[in-house]
């Protein structure tokens, strides 16, 4: 996304328009690795000092403890607080953060050299011991940190001198400096963990802001750190972040002016302000995608064709229109967001629906219809119920009878990590690269965890080399590749990435919407007049 | 009086620990628990960090070990600690409370000053037009669920009427206009049911009392009707109803999960919905322990507003 993009309100009449000037072809999957309607708030002007910003959400943590909590709803602020030796820019490439710069040795030794004179929340610096502490952490399995996984690749971690820290790795990974600014990372003072759960409402980071206050579920209020290493950032005072989770009181809020700015969930809040000239509105694309996930070992998509006949029978365009509001882009495999890895749509095979070939594979699986199959739901996903509903209706003119059985989320992941779901609708994201998207997700176990049981071995074969090559446009090769045989032999079915949806003030300036939904760009925020 | 108040407070005590065994079990049953919570779906993990989490839990323990620690730490005066927020869950409660408490108060003032004259009214009226609205409106807020009146409302306020109160809470001490403004309408919402029922309550007491011998004495030696009706007739007619106002007690609590949920309140309510979706053991039990004791407190007090109503009635 260009820095330099300029805001238009998104009218009823501008819309039409925009919608005609992009064209169908947004409908037929044209990729745009940045499309033009992807916006930011209005950014002319200088930036200012001072003022504070309501920001309303549908959640917020129980815990602010920066190497445990999963979910990435309530992650989306802990890099206001916590910062990772590298970050993910806006374009999805590890940039420098607290450390200054970083040397490749080898392909299996790094060398970080840290920013000096950065300091904790809590007065004391930032050094190297800090470093190896943190990360130290999240690879300890008594942690219990899912992001363990991620940092697997590091063989050990040591300290050169007070502003320099070395990383050796077991083997070349392509993913290692991305992983490094993952979401489970965080670094925090060594010495600031007693029993291990102190973090768990109180934070001691290096960010911009700092935790004044944290009511469990409900708030979070952060305040400018004064002493923060990047002088002269951030701009706002104060940031506060209120957990409303019936979206409608969102939309009151902000028309009552209570909240300065808003992040919608659904599509159905965010079409009924975005007439509102008196708000700016945003949408981005985003790396999130609503998906069915098939399975290898059930009857009935243990067969290769039965999952195809899946594929051809669902018509994904209809399950954006009615499910995700038609606030978001259909999917091949891979979000168009994620620019450069993403594979068009048309390139890839059985993507249209084609309810004939659906059945003739059916056929040829030796199934006779009515075939039943059961899908998987989650309590509390709108979009995954209304998906699921057009999926159904969408299947049974193939020939299956399809049974939706609904669990708590509780119920859904503990059936999922002990990898004994049957096909189940989900929502994935957050992922910046293929590898981080592919390899956990669908390489057998012990590396992987292969949560479909697909047991692919040329997809494991191509995950292993693209995880291992570190020359670009050789891995994007390979995870081209890897998109073409999910598509062949599809084992998940993407359906479509809803849009990122926010509304605000018009004296809210400088946001920046980031593809993973993380909130990086309220760095840059300020308030005008 | 004395004895009847130690029994009382014995089969309080027993009861409390039959709920506790109960609330304990029914967590455990409910599939799914704090450590897939925490970990979250696309997790990759071993089976040594889940044992590793368990352990730090204390979920690796069997369940009599663990109950017997969280019964031990209640003798002590302790609910424990959160597991998410890793704070004390008395304090987490204690914080909560006000919230919740001011939420039920007005709602049972509420449907006790709409009630009790509605009731009134359509005895005294029985057989005309006001007895029949009045009874058509109980039947109606006796079947429109919480959830949905709430949604009404705040649809109706909010969305098309544009008035918003504060979306952050602000305690009556510090701002009771504002506070008042933002707990009206979930007060208004939790109280309807309660008042439909005191409502044809008080109706059918007062039809029965003013059937009574003594309401026709009061008339003949000539006192006024509304002596009658206030003094004579609706005293009378308020024991029975007092005793449904403290049963209403306890679904008032119920409500308050559902009517803060909607409302988006910081009380009790909206922090055991939250523990339960996080299988947070320690703030749901502890919530709930809290909740039940508070419920049989209060009809405790009720029973013993009965010596204050009537005179005839005794606890020796």
């Amino acid at each position: 996304m260009r820095g330099d993009d300029r805001f238009d309100r998104m009218t009823r009449r501008r819309l039409l328009g925009r919608a005609a000037a992009v064209g169908a072809g947004l409908w037929v999957g044209r990729t745009l690795a940045h499309p033009r309607w992807t916006l930011a708030a209005p950014a002319a002007g200088t930036p200012r000092r001072g003022g504070r910003l309501t920001f309303g959400s549908a959640a917020l943590p129980a815990s602010i403890e920066p190497h445990l909590e999963g979910a990435d709803i309530y992650q989306r602020r802990k890099f206001l607080f916590y910062e990772t030796l590298v970050w993910i820019d806006f374009d999805l490439t590890p940039k420098p953060m607290l450390a200054e710069r970083w040397e490749e040795r080898s392909p299996t030794e790094y060398v970080f050299h840290l920013r000096r004179g950065v300091r904790f929340h809590n007065g004391r610096e930032m050094d190297a011991e800090d470093v190896k502490f943190s990360y130290e952490r999240v690879m300890d399995p008594r942690t219990g940190s899912g992001g363990r996984g991620d940092l697997i690749m590091i063989k050990s971690i040591d300290v050169v001198d007070r502003y320099t820290v070395r990383f050796t790795l077991h083997e070349p990974t392509a993913t290692f400096l991305i992983n490094l600014g993952g979401k489970y990372n965080a670094v925090i003072p060594r010495d600031v963990l007693r029993t291990g759960r102190e973090l768990q409402g109180a934070a001691v980071g290096t960010g911009p802001f700092r935790v004044e206050s944290f009511e469990p579920n409900r708030l979070l209020a952060l305040r400018r750190f004064e002493d923060y290493w990047d002088r002269g950032k951030p701009y706002l005072d104060a940031l506060v972040f209120q957990a409303i989770p019936d979206e409608s009181s969102l939309v009151a809020g902000l028309r009552a002016g209570q909240l300065d700015m808003v992040q919608f969930e659904s599509g159905v809040n965010f079409k009924l302000v975005r007439h509102l000239r008196s708000l700016n509105h945003l949408q981005a694309p985003a790396i999130r995608w609503v998906v069915l996930d098939l399975v290898g070992d059930q009857e009935p998509t243990r067969h290769p064709d039965v999952r195809r006949a899946i594929a051809l029978g669902i018509d994904r365009e209809a399950v954006l229109r009615i499910a995700g509001d038609g606030l978001g882009r259909r999917l091949g495999v891979l979000p168009p967001a994620m620019g450069f890895w993403h594979v068009p749509v048309e390139n890839l095979p059985n993507q249209r629906r084609d309810v004939a070939r659906a059945r003739e594979f059916l056929q040829r699986a030796g199934l006779r219809p009515p075939v039943p199959l059961v899908i998987r739901n989650i309590v509390g996903f709108p979009s995954l119920l209304a998906s699921v509903q057009v999926i159904a209706d969408n299947l049974k003119e193939v020939g299956f009878d399809v049974r939706v059985e609904t669990v708590d989320i509780g119920v859904w992941i503990r059936d999922w990590i002990a990898r004994q779901s049957p096909p189940t609708m989900n929502e994935w994201g957050g992922f910046v690269d293929p590898d981080q998207a592919f390899y956990r997700h669908y390489h057998t176990p012990p590396k992987g965890v292969d949560f479909r049981r697909w047991a692919n071995p040329e997809v494991d074969r191509l995950l292993d080399e693209g995880r291992g090559t570190l020359d670009r446009t050789r891995r994007k090769q390979i995870y081209d590749r890897v998109q073409m045989l999910m598509a062949e032999d599809p084992i998940s079915v993407p359906l479509y990435a809803p849009n990122l949806l926010y509304s605000m003030q018009h004296k809210v300036k400088g946001f920046r919407p980031h593809p993973t939904g993380f909130l990086y760009g309220l760095r840059e925020v300020w308030i005008e007049g | 009086m004395r004895a009847y108040i130690a029994r009382r407070l014995l089969a309080m005590l027993a009861t409390l620990l039959g709920v506790s065994l109960i609330v304990f079990g029914l967590m455990r049953l409910i599939p799914g628990t704090v450590v897939e919570q925490l970990l979250g779906q696309s997790a990759l993990v071993g089976e040594e960090t889940i044992r590793s989490l368990r352990q730090f839990f204390g979920l690796d323990r069997p369940w009599y070990v663990q109950y017997g620690e969280w019964l031990a730490g209640i003798a002590r005066g302790d609910l424990g600690m959160s597991w998410r927020s890793h704070r004390p869950v008395l304090q987490l409660i204690a914080a909560r409370l006000p919230v919740s408490a001011e939420l039920a108060v007005l709602a049972v003032a509420w449907s006790l000053l709409l009630g009790v004259p509605l009731g009134a009214l359509a005895a005294v009226r029985r057989g005309r037009a006001s007895d029949s609205v009045v009874r058509f409106a109980s039947t109606l807020g006796l079947s429109v669920p919480a959830f949905w009146q709430g949604t009404l409302l705040i649809l109706l306020f909010s969305v098309y009427l544009e008035w918003m109160p504060f979306l952050q809470w602000v305690p009556l001490t510090r701002d009771p206009l504002g506070n008042l403004a933002i707990v009206a309408l979930p007060a208004l919402t939790l109280g309807t049911a309660t008042a439909a029922m005191i409502s044809r309550m008080t109706r059918s007491a007062m039809l029965d009392v003013l059937g009574r011998d003594y309401i026709r004495t009061a008339r003949a030696k000539g006192a006024s009707e509304r002596r009658v009706l206030a003094i004579h007739a609706l005293r009378n007619a308020l024991i029975p109803v007092v005793t449904v106002a403290g049963v209403q007690m306890g679904y008032i609590l119920g409500g308050i999960v559902v009517v803060e949920d909607v409302f988006n309140l910081p009380g009790v309510g909206r922090l055991l919905l939250d523990a339960i979706f996080q299988r947070d053991y320690p703030v749901v039990q502890g919530t709930i322990l809290v909740g039940a004791a508070l419920f049989m407190g209060l009809n405790f007090l009720v029973d013993l507003l009965y010596a204050v109503i009537d005179p005839r009635i005794t606890y020796a």
